[in-house]
C-alpha cells in the first residue's frame, strides 16, 4: 500500500493539496498540516480527561429546576428520564436517555479505547476500530438534544408565579462536555489507526 | 475532469480519482471513506440550494415558531427569542452556543457558499476566495441546525403534558430551511471546489 507518508508528502486536511512532508503550512490554503504521529493523541487524551470530569457535575447537579405555585422541584438529566417515563412519553424518555447518557458515555469509552490501542497495544481490528471512529464522529452532535430542549423550556415556560422552569448548572457542564468530547473526536487522527507500525513507533 | 492524485483523508492511502459521471462516488479501496461525489451542475445546484435555505431561514425568523397557553395566558415564541431569553449571566455560554451552533454558523456558511458560487460564476475570482472557502469547510461540522428541530419537538411533547401548545409558521418554515440545508451539504463538496479553485487561479494567472 503505498501512502502519502511513504512517498514524503502530506495531505491539506482542508483543501486535499498533497504538500511535501517538512511544510508546516499548506501552500494552497495555509491551513496547519498535521503529520501523522501517535504524539497528537495527546491533544485527544487531555481532551477526553476534560470530558470526563466535566460528565460528573453534568449528571448529579440539576439540569431543570421547575417551580410551579411555588415549589420548587429540581431534576437531573436522569431524573428527567424517570419523569418523563413514569408519564408515559416513553419515545421522547427513550430520545433523551440515548441522547445524553448512552450516546455521550459510548463515545467517551470508545475513544479512550481507540486512544489505548494507539498507545498501547495496537489496532486488534483495523476495519472494527475505522468504524467505531466514524460511527462516533457522527453521533457526537446529537447529545446538544437536551441542552437546546432545556433553553426552550427556559424561555418558553415562563409564566411569572405560576409556572417557570430554569436552567441548573448541569446544563453548562453538559455543554462543556459536548464541546469537549466534540473536539476530542476532531483531534484523533484516523490515519494512525491505519499506519502499519503505530504500536511500535511509539516505543522507539 | 482531469485526473488527479490524492490521498485518502481518513487513511492516508495515495489513489488517482479516475473522471466521475453523473451521481458517482469516488471511495477508498482501504477504508471506505467518501472521497469525492459528483453531480452534473453541482455548482448550480449548490447556489440554489443555499439561497432556498436563506430565504426559508429569514422567514423561519420572522414568525413565532411556538404558541403557548396556560390558563388563558397566552405566549408566543419566535426562534431570536428563544436564544435571549435566558436571563441568567452564567448561562450566556450556553445561550452562545445554541445561536452558534443554530443560526449563525449555518447562516455564515450559507453565505459563504454564496460568495463563493458568486465568485466561480464571475470571470475573475472576487477576492478573499481562498479563506472564505477554507472557513466554510472548517463551519460545516458545527451546523446544528437540524438537532434543533428534533429538540423543538422534544420540547412540544414535554410541554404538551402541562400546557396548551401548538406551533407556528415558524416551526414548518425552519423544517424547509433543514432540508435546504441538508441539500446544500449533499451539493457542497471540498474536492470538486477546491479543484474549481485552482483551475480559477490558474486560469486567472495566464490571463494576467
Amino acid at each position: 500500500m503505498i501512502t502519502a507518508k511513504n512517498k514524503k508528502l502530506c495531505q491539506c486536511p482542508v483543501c486535499l493539496t498533497l504538500n511535501s512532508a517538512s511544510d508546516s503550512y499548506c501552500d494552497q490554503c495555509h491551513a496547519h498540516l498535521s503529520k501523522i504521529s501517535p504524539k497528537c493523541i495527546q491533544h485527544t487524551m487531555a481532551l477526553l480527561i476534560t470530558s470526563y470530569l466535566l460528565f460528573i457535575p453534568a449528571n448529579f447537579l440539576p439540569m431543570m429546576i421547575t417551580t410551579v405555585l411555588g415549589s420548587k422541584t429540581e431534576s437531573t438529566i436522569l431524573g428527567g428520564v424517570i419523569l418523563l417515563w413514569q408519564s408515559k412519553s416513553y419515545f421522547v424518555a427513550l430520545i433523551i436517555f440515548f441522547a445524553s447518557i448512552v450516546i455521550p458515555l459510548g463515545k467517551l469509552f470508545a475513544l479512550s479505547w481507540l486512544c489505548y490501542e494507539t498507545n498501547y497495544i495496537g489496532f486488534k481490528s483495523r476495519k472494527t476500530a475505522y468504524r467505531s471512529y466514524r460511527i462516533i464522529e457522527f453521533i457526537g452532535k446529537w447529545s446538544m438534544v437536551d441542552i437546546y430542549v432545556v433553553s426552550i423550556l427556559v424561555a418558553l415556560v415562563n409564566m411569572g408565579a405560576i409556572i417557570k422552569i430554569e436552567a441548573g448548572f448541569a446544563a453548562v457542564a453538559f455543554t462543556g462536555f459536548v464541546v469537549m468530547t466534540m473536539l476530542a473526536a476532531n483531534t484523533f487522527d484516523p490515519r494512525l489507526i491505519w499506519q502499519s507500525h503505530t504500536f511500535e513507533a511509539t516505543h522507539d | 475532469m482531469k485526473k488527479r492524485h490524492i490521498a485518502c483523508h481518513d487513511c492516508d492511502l495515495l489513489m488517482l480519482i479516475p473522471p466521475l459521471k453523473h451521481r458517482e462516488k469516488a471511495k477508498c479501496p482501504r477504508c471506505g471513506y467518501v472521497l469525492t461525489r459528483f453531480y452534473r451542475h453541482a455548482q448550480t445546484k449548490l447556489l440554489v440550494s443555499a439561497l432556498t435555505a436563506l430565504i426559508f431561514l429569514a422567514f423561519a425568523l420572522s414568525f413565532p415558531f411556538i404558541i403557548f397557553s396556560l390558563h388563558g395566558d397566552e405566549k408566543t415564541l419566535t426562534l431570536l427569542e428563544s436564544i435571549q431569553n435566558i436571563e441568567n449571566i452564567t448561562y450566556i455560554l450556553i445561550s452562545a452556543l445554541l445561536a452558534f451552533t443554530a443560526f449563525i454558523i449555518p447562516l455564515s456558511f450559507l453565505l459563504c457558499i454564496l460568495y463563493i458560487s458568486l465568485s466561480f460564476k464571475t470571470k475573475k475570482l472576487l477576492p478573499f476566495t481562498n479563506p472564505i472557502l477554507k472557513l466554510t469547510v472548517l463551519l460545516k461540522p458545527w451546523n446544528m441546525a437540524e438537532i434543533f428541530i428534533i429538540s423543538i419537538l422534544v420540547s412540544f411533547i414535554k410541554v404538551q403534558t402541562m400546557a396548551y401548545i401548538e406551533f407556528g409558521y415558524a416551526f414548518f418554515f425552519y423544517l424547509l430551511f433543514i432540508m435546504s440545508l441538508s441539500a446544500t451539504f449533499i451539493y457542497f463538496d471540498r474536492y470538486q471546489l477546491w479543484s474549481l479553485y485552482q483551475r480559477k487561479s490558474k486560469q486567472n494567472k495566464e490571463a494576467a
